[in-house]
């Protein structure tokens, strides 16, 4: 029925305003011809008038070369959304119930157009190659009248485009592009052959209204009658076919068309010879078909056609062959142009290629016409065409906007052929309204006001330049002059809205240094159940880290990835428990936030310009969902890791991040300071998020059923990954099969109802954007799944009834345009259900609340910074004038110097400004999350407090004072003029105004410290104070900002100065005096010091941090000194003289760095000093013994002093033996008999410790932490160095000595002297001895030592007791000459 | 002073050929490379030979039982010899093994209880064998590398400059926590010192700073890169490392450095930082 309309309007049969009225759906009175209208479907309608746009408008779009490119995608919507729907109907879906023109039942449908597809795929993808070679629209038109045509278009529209569905099967990548690549080159091959004709008509390209009238009658017949017609048609078609025959144009590509060829005759042999099926189903493909064969061939084929049906089993597997062989050829012809998405997998095809590329010399050949805007005809007819098209598009009743607009600008940059503007011309003056859109001039003119009827949404949607660019086009200007004026001034408002904002917000926030902190409260051992666990991360988390480097690093040097998949596999063995997936899984999902959200301007100076200079700049689209090259690590991350739990754990992490970023509340009332910049960019931030979380989450659902297993041996990096084959239809049985498996699954978040709740909310422009990129992340058949097909229903349904212009809905404009933009997008995609749209049935009716929807959130930047693929159209634009004058494309980009500021002392101060940001980030990301929205919170709240407090006070008080000097200027110039006297007051408003802004900023400031003190201390106990200082910053940036926005004119003091001045003049003098002000003058709190955390300062700081004389003198590094000492050892041991000059400082130091007050001492260094100064004096005293002077040993004595402060004092003098042992003599007497065992005992390692250390040790100990423990044990350590001087080894050195005599007599000195400072006692001493004398020695070594021993014993008979030197003496004389015996 | 701390690599390599033609490990042979290159400051040539003498006897050096008494048997024989000398300064050197390794090796011979071995070797003087106790002593005293003394140095060092540092960085009034503190809150990974709130060195930021009491070569340098600094980078961000001993001026050309820490021989000066200002 819809078919019909067109004519009917077009003749004039059917009420322009009536029929508009009908497409908004508005109730239509009854008339005669409202039958028409009434039983017709609205969306049918849609369909078909698209299509009829597209076919009337082919052979011009051929000649725009900027155009195929993208046209590819989006040329037919309505192609798709037939075989969409066809297919739709085959399947046995029980959602479906509207099948309003299905008269078969679905299993023959279904199975038919499964049976017949195959065939119908090489007969199109045939075709495709073939129409390169004819160009023809016009011979189409010559033959429309035809009843054969009429008949196919009839067919088409019924029974569709299978084929094109099938040849989106084909092709997966380029799925839509099919239907389109063809026509581009049409041009070129068009030739002439009238004859072809027909082919066009069949090809399912409804030329002409005649078309649509016949097929509306046909269409109530059943399919039968349609096969009927077109096996009728068929033959007729046959015999035309012969000239299409590859051969008959050489010109075009010899090579390629017998390639052709001889792929088709393969096809060809397993239709042929097949019972006839009775599916009327194929016919579309024969037809193409024939077009392709050479007409014997085609002859046979249509024979074949017919049984091919019948047996589609058998031939399955040849068609398997064929189509492959198909999709390689479709391949390399999108590859020749250009075409195929960047993701693609081009590797894949191994065929040689086809050239095509003729079109040069075709160009010179062919004349062109421009468009003229004197020479429209039929111009009242194009303006209903007009009409209707903006109906259309006002209502939403076409699914994507931006491609209509493509459409119309691709129009409005072609020229024509041409032959084919004659044939359209001569048709035209023939009255035929066939061709009313096929002159250049007014398919021009239809373009220009349609455009203009989409002014509104164009100016959103082009940038300044392609603003430029099309308002400077001399078409625009000609056909259509508001139209030019509007765009030129829209520019201008842009250039100017830019240069404001430029100056508004230079900088957003810094790009992150690609680190994920430390986070104290999630990330610490408390949040892992085991100490395993959080170690295993530990170790995790750097390999993740590692290997994002390793990624990185192989992207700049172009290594190979090979190893990717392992690494990840040890990153995820390493810690397997769910706890250690989960911790990753959020690492993972905060680096891919923090890495992949586009960077700011400020910083990518720099990259900008190498990214001019580096980059190609062939405009890349973005018509596909895809991922920029940072995102590509994740999703390869995601895609080799082939763990499911894992993924499970990250899906979640994505969820629960989408979650709450999707209730942020953006645009509360309740916040007075947020003005409209902040919630944009506030917006822009949590949008982005929420958009590259989605299109993961629906990457990663969608992954297990598009997956194709990899090949483990390949190698996985270097190429890129494969494109998932998502956007290809599976077959039918496998779908069906799939859907009847999952129809009853539900996706992991509540999409449903997080929508509906949006929308209730009016948050939409949250979450459908979201909502789109999860959408158009999921595989083809996940989208036909019940809970998404009734969640598109629910989005159709919004875009409808919500998104249009027209009605006041609240919501502000670019919001709209933003929205539609992009879920026409969605709509677009190859693997999307557009089916769907033509059944809505869900009615979703809510007030909405005032929100996010109707701010004025969206800016031109964020629109093509969330709408990649807008660019396209502005690309189209800035690309073309370019390629119009030169015959290449060459891409033409306007480029906007990068500027960089040559005051070195702004630079200075810049610099320093940018730092001192840079480390509040810094700063703030280092905190833990948990902080970050406290201080948020804090400043909000403190903010708003003091914007309450500041309208409350100071506000209400100048408000006071200003009137009271008003009344007082009044009074004062009671008799002057009015004017003047209004002048004066105003002037003296202002600056009351000017005061008390001043004014509350400072008083405002001291409330603000004192809150955000008090808050911050409630809140967070430990927070530093650079956290106070961020909140007192934001908060008075904030207030700051309120002021200036809200207390910008004298209104907040005076609503009325003139009215308050007549006022006051009337009252006169008696005016009463108003109380005066209420200044409550702020208390001047002083800021609450901030709580640090630091423990109380200690002796310790002190020292550390004492002026840097006295630090150096105090503090001694000993590590120097111990190696000096050891080296003055070791020069001694080799017989070198030591110099005074070097020992004595030395030796000094070494007393001061072993003091307790040097900082950089430690127990094991003074223990290791006081060790190698007994050496020293040992080795001394072998070497040099003359140099063992008083005056040596004392400078030794100030270390051993400071090391051992604590010493027994001289035991024997003072008869403290009692102290010493009671428990073992209690009468004193016995000393030998108690001292008796000791020597027995000969174990001389473990010699009793003579000394008893007083408890005050420990705290006269370094104070060093980690030490205290040990402390006694060392301290008490530190003696027995001399406890030990008489060891074996010191008397083998000794022995060693070149002058025995003085170095014994030396010992003697070096042992008395020790004696006498207490570091020996007697008893160790004795018992010493009595060690030594136990080992053989030879004869002269104890006799040495016996010298020794009586030279000690007399040097101390004076200070000692005399039993000691009776035992010394006993033991010399005894032991002297005793040669081995006495032991044993 | 810090330039001349960025050591150039033909220098370092001619360290490194001339350390090689070495035949002792022994503290005088070190003698005489100082006294080659005595324009460095003998901490970093200290560290740089410190460095390759562990390298070299990270592969000449294994502690086994069997080496130890293969090492004792060699002792015996040369102790039997009247001529006595250094005996272990000889055996070590002829074995190519630091001598107080080698003393060591040989007192884990004769002490079965490793830890009376270990008691001896920190003191010589509680070893009975006169003569052992003797040789042990020269061996000792003659390697600054190895034995209780090079222990204690490198322990002292390590500690001294953190605690300069500390100093530093008090000075500027810059809080931090420690490691001891990071530690007890649950951290994971914890440099020397992390920042409370970050500075900029020379306009790059730093957020953690790790002492480094030793020399920078390329070596030790990506040791502590795997092993601490990266790992410190992805917790808490750049930061800084103070090589106070110098470092290889190659290292200033590796990818992490002025990406994800600085390098210094010095704490930087007062100028070239920059805080956070505080100003309420």
């Amino acid at each position: 029925m819809p078919e019909t309309i067109i004519e009917s309007v077009l003749s004039g049969k059917i009420d322009i305003a009536l029929f508009i009225k009908w497409l908004g759906n508005e109730p239509v009175e009854d008339s005669n011809e409202d039958c028409v209208l009434l039983c017709c479907n609205r969306s049918e309608f849609v369909v078909q008038f698209l299509s009829y746009l597209r076919n009337q408008t082919d052979n011009i779009l051929q000649t725009n070369t900027n155009a195929h490119q993208v046209l590819q995608y989006q040329n037919t919507p309505e192609k798709i959304i037939n075989s969409r729907r066809n297919h739709h109907r085959s399947i046995s879906d029980p959602t479906s119930d509207d099948r309003t023109m299905d008269n078969l039942s679905v299993k023959t449908d279904r199975q038919r157009s499964h049976e017949s597809s195959p065939s119908k795929d090489r007969k199109r993808a045939g075709r495709k190659v073939k129409t390169k070679l004819f160009t023809d629209d016009k011979k189409d038109q010559s033959v429309s009248s035809d009843e054969s045509r009429l008949s196919c278009g009839l067919e088409r529209i019924v029974i569709s485009s299978t084929p094109l569905k099938n040849g989106v099967k084909d092709h997966p990548n380029l799925p839509l592009a099919s239907p389109v690549t063809p026509r581009s080159f049409r041009e070129y091959e068009r030739c002439d052959t009238p004859r072809l004709s027909h082919r066009h008509s069949r090809s399912h390209e409804k030329n002409c209204l005649g078309d649509y009238l016949v097929t509306a009658q046909k269409s109530t017949k059943k399919k039968k009658v349609v096969k009927n017609i077109s096996n009728d048609d068929t033959t007729d078609s046959s015999i035309v076919l012969d000239l299409s025959n590859s051969e008959m144009f050489p010109e075009i590509g010899v090579r390629k068309s017998s390639s052709l060829r001889s792929e088709r005759r393969r096809i060809k042999p397993t239709n042929i010879d097949k019972p006839v099926a009775q599916k009327s189903y194929s016919l579309n493909s024969f037809t193409s078909e024939c077009f392709q064969q050479p007409s014997p061939l085609a002859l046979e084929d249509n024979v074949a056609f017919k049984q091919q049906s019948l047996q589609p089993k058998e031939s399955a597997n040849t068609f398997e062959v064929e189509r492959n062989m198909l999709k390689q050829e479709r391949h390399k012809l999108m590859e020749k142009f250009n075409i195929l998405n960047t993701s693609t997998s081009c590797t894949a095809i191994v065929t040689p290629q086809i050239k095509v590329s003729h079109k040069d010399s075709f160009e010179k050949n062919i004349n062109y016409i421009k468009s003229d805007c004197t020479k429209i005809v039929f111009k009242d007819k194009i303006d209903i065409l007009i009409e209707i098209y903006n109906a259309l598009l006002k209502n939403n009743l076409i699914l994507s906007v931006i491609t209509e607009i493509y459409f119309l600008i691709s129009i409005l940059l072609s020229k024509q052929i041409e032959d084919d503007y004659v044939t359209a011309e001569t048709n035209l003056s023939n009255n035929n309204l066939d061709f009313i859109l096929k002159s250049i001039h007014n398919c021009t003119y239809f373009a220009v006001k349609s455009l203009w009827a989409q002014r509104v949404v164009l100016e959103v949607i082009l940038d300044k330049n392609s603003l430029k660019i099309l308002g400077e086009n001399k078409k625009v200007r000609s056909f259509y002059p508001d139209l030019a004026k509007f765009l030129l001034n829209s520019y201008g408002l842009k250039c100017e809205a830019e240069n404001n904002q430029e100056r508004k917000n230079p900088t957003e926030s810094r790009s992150s240094n690609g680190v994920i902190c430390f986070n104290l409260e999630t990330d610490n051992i408390d949040n892992f159940p085991t100490v395993a666990s959080f170690q295993n991360f530990k170790k995790q988390r750097d390999m993740f880290y590692q290997i994002l480097g390793w990624y990185q690093e192989t992207q700049t040097s172009g290594g190979s990835r090979t190893t990717f998949r392992a690494r990840i596999k040890t990153l995820l063995t390493c810690g397997q428990s769910p706890a250690n997936y989960a911790h990753l899984a959020t690492l993972f999902t905060a680096h891919m936030l923090s890495e992949c959200l586009p960077q700011n301007t400020q910083e990518s100076k720099m990259s900008k310009l190498q990214r001019r200079l580096t980059c190609p700049t062939a405009p890349e689209s973005h018509r596909l969902p895809y991922f920029s090259v940072k995102e590509l690590f994740y999703k390869e991350f995601i895609m080799y890791t082939e763990n499911e739990s894992f993924r499970v754990h990250l899906r979640d992490a994505f969820a629960s991040e989408i979650i709450i970023l999707d209730s942020t509340p953006i645009a509360i009332d309740d916040r007075t300071n947020a003005s409209g910049s902040d919630i944009s960019r506030e917006y822009l931030q949590v949008s982005r998020k929420l958009n590259l979380l989605a299109k993961f989450l629906g990457f990663v659902l969608a992954l297990p059923y598009t997956q194709v297993p990899l090949d483990s041996s390949k190698s996985v990096g270097a190429v890129r990954p494969p494109q998932q084959p998502s956007h290809a239809p599976p077959k039918e049985r496998v779908l069906e099969n799939n859907l009847a498996l999952r129809n009853y699954s539900q996706p992991s978040l509540d999409l449903k109802g997080l929508l509906i709740n949006s929308y209730k909310n009016s948050r939409i422009s949250i979450t459908i954007p979201w909502l789109v990129h999860y959408l158009s992340q999921l595989d083809y058949t996940t989208l036909r799944l019940k809970y998404y097909q009734e969640l598109l229903k629910i989005i159709f349904n919004i875009y409808t009834d919500k998104l249009k212009l027209s009605t006041d809905n609240g919501m502000k404009k670019n919001t709209i345009i933003y929205l539609k933009s992009i879920l026409g997008w969605l709509f677009d995609l190859p693997h999307f259900p557009m089916e769907l749209f033509y059944e809505k049935t869900i009615q979703i009716t809510v007030m909405c609340e005032v929100n996010i929807d109707c701010y004025d959130v969206i800016d031109e930047s964020m629109l093509f910074e969330l709408c990649p693929f807008l660019k396209d159209v502005n690309v189209l634009l800035s690309t073309c004038r370019v390629s119009h004058d030169q015959k290449e494309v060459g891409s033409f980009r306007h480029i906007t110097p990068v500027s960089l500021s040559f005051n070195t002392e702004d630079r200075i101060r810049n610099k320093e400004k940018e730092l001192q940001s840079r480390l509040e980030e810094e700063f703030l990301r280092s905190q833990p999350s948990s902080w970050r929205r406290v201080l948020e919170l804090v400043v909000e709240r403190v903010t708003a407090g003091c914007v309450r407090e500041l309208a409350a006070r100071p506000l209400a008080a100048a408000r006071a004072r200003a009137r009271a000097r008003a009344r007082a200027h009044v009074a004062a110039h009671a008799r002057a003029d009015t004017t003047a006297l209004l002048e004066s007051l105003q002037g003296l408003y202002l600056e009351q105004l000017q005061q008390v802004r001043t004014s509350a900023l400072e008083t405002a400031a001291t409330w603000i410290r004192t809150r955000s003190a008090h808050a911050l201390a409630a809140l967070l106990p430990a927070a530093p104070p650079a956290l106070h200082a961020l909140a007192v910053k934001g908060c008075l940036g904030r207030l700051r900002k309120w002021i200036d926005d809200n207390w910008t004119t004298t209104a907040i003091l005076c609503k009325d100065i003139e009215a308050e001045m007549k006022a006051l003049v009337s009252l006169g003098e008696c005016a009463s005096w108003a109380g005066a002000p209420p200044v409550t003058p702020a208390t001047p709190a002083t800021p609450a010091s901030p709580a640090t955390p630091a423990s109380p300062p200690t002796t310790d700081l002190r020292a550390l941090t004492a002026p840097a004389p006295v630090f150096h003198a105090a503090n001694v590094s000993p590590a120097p000194l111990i190696i000096h000492l050891k080296e003055q050892i070791c020069l001694l041991l080799e017989d070198e003289e030591p110099s005074d000059e070097e020992l004595t400082p030395l030796l000094a130091n070494c007393a001061t760095s072993c003091s307790p007050s040097n900082l950089f001492g430690r127990l094991h260094t003074q223990r290791a000093i006081l060790q190698l100064s007994v050496d020293l004096c040992i080795v001394l005293v072998t070497k040099r013994p003359d140099k063992v002077t008083e005056a040596f040993l004392l400078k030794v004595n100030a270390i051993w002093n400071t090391c051992c402060p604590d010493r027994k004092k001289n035991q024997s003098e003072e008869t403290s033996l009692p102290d010493r042992r009671p428990d073992l003599s209690p009468d004193f007497r016995n000393f030998e008999d108690d001292r008796a065992p000791t020597p027995v005992s000969d174990d001389d390692v473990k010699v009793t410790t003579p000394i008893i250390i007083s408890p005050g040790v420990i705290e006269l100990a370094n104070s060093q932490k980690e030490e205290v423990n040990c402390v006694e044990d060392n301290k008490e350590e530190f003696l027995e160095f001399f406890e030990r001087v008489l060891c074996p080894r010191n008397i083998v050195m000794l022995s060693h000595s070149k002058s025995p005599g003085p170095a014994w007599s030396a010992m003697a000195t070096f042992l008395v002297f020790l004696l006498h400072h207490h570091y020996l006692s007697e008893d160790s001493l004795t018992e010493q001895c009595l060690a030594v004398y136990r080992q053989d020695w030879p004869q002269n070594v104890l006799e040495s030592l016996s010298t020794c021993m009586k030279s000690v014993s007399s040097q101390w008979s004076r200070s000692s007791t005399g039993k000691f030197n009776l035992f010394l003496d006993f033991l010399a004389e005894y032991c002297g000459d005793m040669e081995y015996e006495p032991m044993e | 002073m810090s330039e001349c701390k960025i050591m150039k690599l033909e220098i370092y390599n001619a360290i490194v050929d001339d350390f090689s033609m070495l035949t002792s490990f022994s503290r005088r042979a070190e003698n005489e490379l100082k006294k080659k290159y005595n324009q460095l400051p003998p901490s970093t040539l200290g560290s740089i030979i410190s460095l390759l003498v562990q390298r070299s006897m990270k592969q000449s050096y294994r502690k086994s039982p069997v080496i130890s008494s293969k090492y004792h048997d060699l002792y015996e024989e040369l102790m039997t010899d009247k001529s006595k000398g250094n005996v272990i300064m000889k055996l070590s050197d002829c074995q190519g093994v630091s001598p107080a390794l080698f003393a060591r090796s040989l007192l884990q011979n004769v002490y079965s209880d490793s830890a009376m071995a270990k008691k001896c070797i920190k003191d010589t003087t509680l070893i009975e064998d006169k003569d052992l106790a003797y040789q042990v002593f020269m061996g000792i005293m003659n390697d600054n590398q190895y034995g209780p003394y090079a222990d204690i140095i490198k322990q002292s060092i390590g500690l001294e400059y953190e605690l300069r540092l500390e100093r530093e960085l008090r000075l500027m009034n810059i809080t931090f926590s420690d490691e001891n503190i990071l530690r007890s809150r649950g951290y994971d990974k914890t440099p020397d010192f992390k920042l409370d709130v970050p500075i900029a060195v020379d306009g790059f930021i730093v957020n953690w700073v790790e002492s480094k009491a030793l020399f920078g070569d390329e070596e030790n340098h990506s040791g502590y890169l795997k092993e601490q600094l990266s790992c410190y980078w992805n917790r808490f961000g750049p930061g800084l490392v103070i090589y106070w001993f110098g470092y290889l001026e190659t290292l200033n050309s590796k990818p992490e450095v002025n990406n994800m820490f600085i390098l210094r021989t010095n704490f930087p000066e007062k100028a070239s930082i920059t805080q956070y200002r505080i100003d309420l």
